[in-house]
């Protein structure tokens, strides 16, 4: 059944008439053309399709979209301010955290997360906070290393 | 995939479009090169001998690369343009990358089995020394010096004696078209003497992909584009949940 819901993309906000049942990843991706998220398994099990919801990383095809109504989202779209790469962005390019990049919108947005519920971790707690999100590639060590460093940096006081 | 829509003179009209340029054609008749296109096209990767240009250098002293090839993780965005201008001794950030354009790129069978850099890049790097070849004689000619006593270094050809002396590739090549057809198999520069090749460079393609600009295949939307979805009856494939899954036999 057809509703009408309301959140913010990005800064924006949106207003949908669409089956609240629907996932938020389908609904972004289609119905408003925000295609960073990617979409990998599809059952919760990869993590490409990571957005944050009210700042928290959350898998987008295990969200309906009504359950997102009035949240803010950030998508990977959305992370740059101003035209300035966020530092993990930053991070990710200059360790070369990713080889084909599908994995990398939901690879920053976890770390993102991740981050903002501990700012310090240590190595291990970053791999173990990561363990959800699969690169298929074979970057595991430089995105583990740009995570590092972006903590570093926003420990700093860089965002 | 054969540019069918296209023949060497639409090519060529193009080219002239672009300011012209130095074309490097593979005519396949030395016998180690032919011998390699065969290997390589065992592999899926034969180049044709009749049109296939790998670059051009513009008139603003650029350097276009084309290539079949396309980006999918490897870095060959970032590694071909290292190769070519390590043999044509380019400055690599003056070196632009054309890939999987079926307009002007040369035909290539596609992007897998870790062919680009070990056969396409032969290629590529034989096309580049065969082209500055053809600026070293283009210049003899415009500095009145015997090659001899020529030197080529980041896009510029100079008189090893007097380096005041100097021309750009771009300067030699302005506006016209120079059709080569390699016939043997160039010098390469030994590993020893690599300058580009061996570095880390940043990759051409990191910032489109940390900020989700860049556009993976599923992630192309056309107007009024269609979704399809293949069903599949979970009876009978006995899967919970209907998900795909092999079935027993």
């Amino acid at each position: 059944m057809k509703e009408t819901i309301e959140f913010k993309v990005n800064g924006r906000p949106v207003r949908l008439k669409v089956d609240g049942e629907r996932t938020l990843l389908w609904v972004l991706r289609t119905d408003l053309g925000v295609t960073g998220p990617k979409y990998g398994c599809g059952e919760g099990l990869c993590g490409a399709c990571t957005v944050l919801v009210d700042d928290s990383a959350e898998l987008a095809c295990q969200k309906t979209v009504r359950e997102v109504a009035g949240s803010q989202i950030i998508t990977i779209e959305g992370l740059a301010q101003n035209d300035r790469l966020h530092p993990l962005q930053e991070a990710f390019v200059r360790h070369a955290g990713f080889q084909c990049g599908y994995c990398t919108p939901g690879m920053i947005l976890k770390a993102y997360g991740l981050l903002a519920e501990n700012p310090t971790p240590s190595r291990s707690e970053i791999i173990a906070g990561m363990d959800d999100n699969l690169c298929r590639c074979g970057a595991h060590t430089r995105i583990i290393q740009a995570i590092e460093t972006a903590a570093q940096e926003m420990k700093g006081g860089k965002k | 995939m054969p540019a069918t829509s296209m023949n060497r003179r639409e090519f060529l009209k193009r080219l002239g479009i672009l300011g012209g340029g130095i074309i490097v054609y593979f005519t396949g008749f030395d016998r180690l090169a032919r011998a390699r296109t065969q290997r390589a096209g065992f592999l899926g990767t034969g180049i044709p001998t009749d049109f296939n240009a790998f670059l051009r250098i513009g008139p603003d002293n650029r350097v276009v690369l084309y290539t079949g090839k396309i980006e999918m993780g490897q870095s060959v965005m970032t590694s071909l343009p290292q190769l070519l201008a390590e043999e044509l001794h380019a400055d690599y950030n003056a070196v632009d990358i054309i890939m999987g354009d079926t307009d002007l790129c040369p035909w290539d069978a596609g992007t897998f089995g870790s062919l680009s850099i070990r056969y396409f890049g032969i290629f590529l790097r034989e096309a580049a020394s065969e082209a500055r070849g053809v600026l070293l004689e283009l210049a003899a000619d415009h500095l009145k010096a015997p090659i001899g006593r020529l030197v080529t270094k980041d896009g510029y050809v100079y008189v090893a004696s007097k380096p005041e002396r100097r021309v750009s590739y771009g300067e030699l090549t302005k506006g016209r078209i120079i059709e080569k057809h390699l016939n043997s198999v160039p010098p390469l520069k030994p590993s020893s003497a690599h300058e580009t090749v061996g570095k880390s460079f940043p990759r051409r393609d990191a910032i489109e992909k940390v900020t989700g600009a860049a556009q993976f295949s599923g992630d192309i939307r056309f107007p009024g584009m269609l979704y399809a979805k293949s069903q599949k009856d979970r009876r009978a494939y006995g899967c919970p949940g209907g998900r795909f899954c092999r079935r027993s036999s």
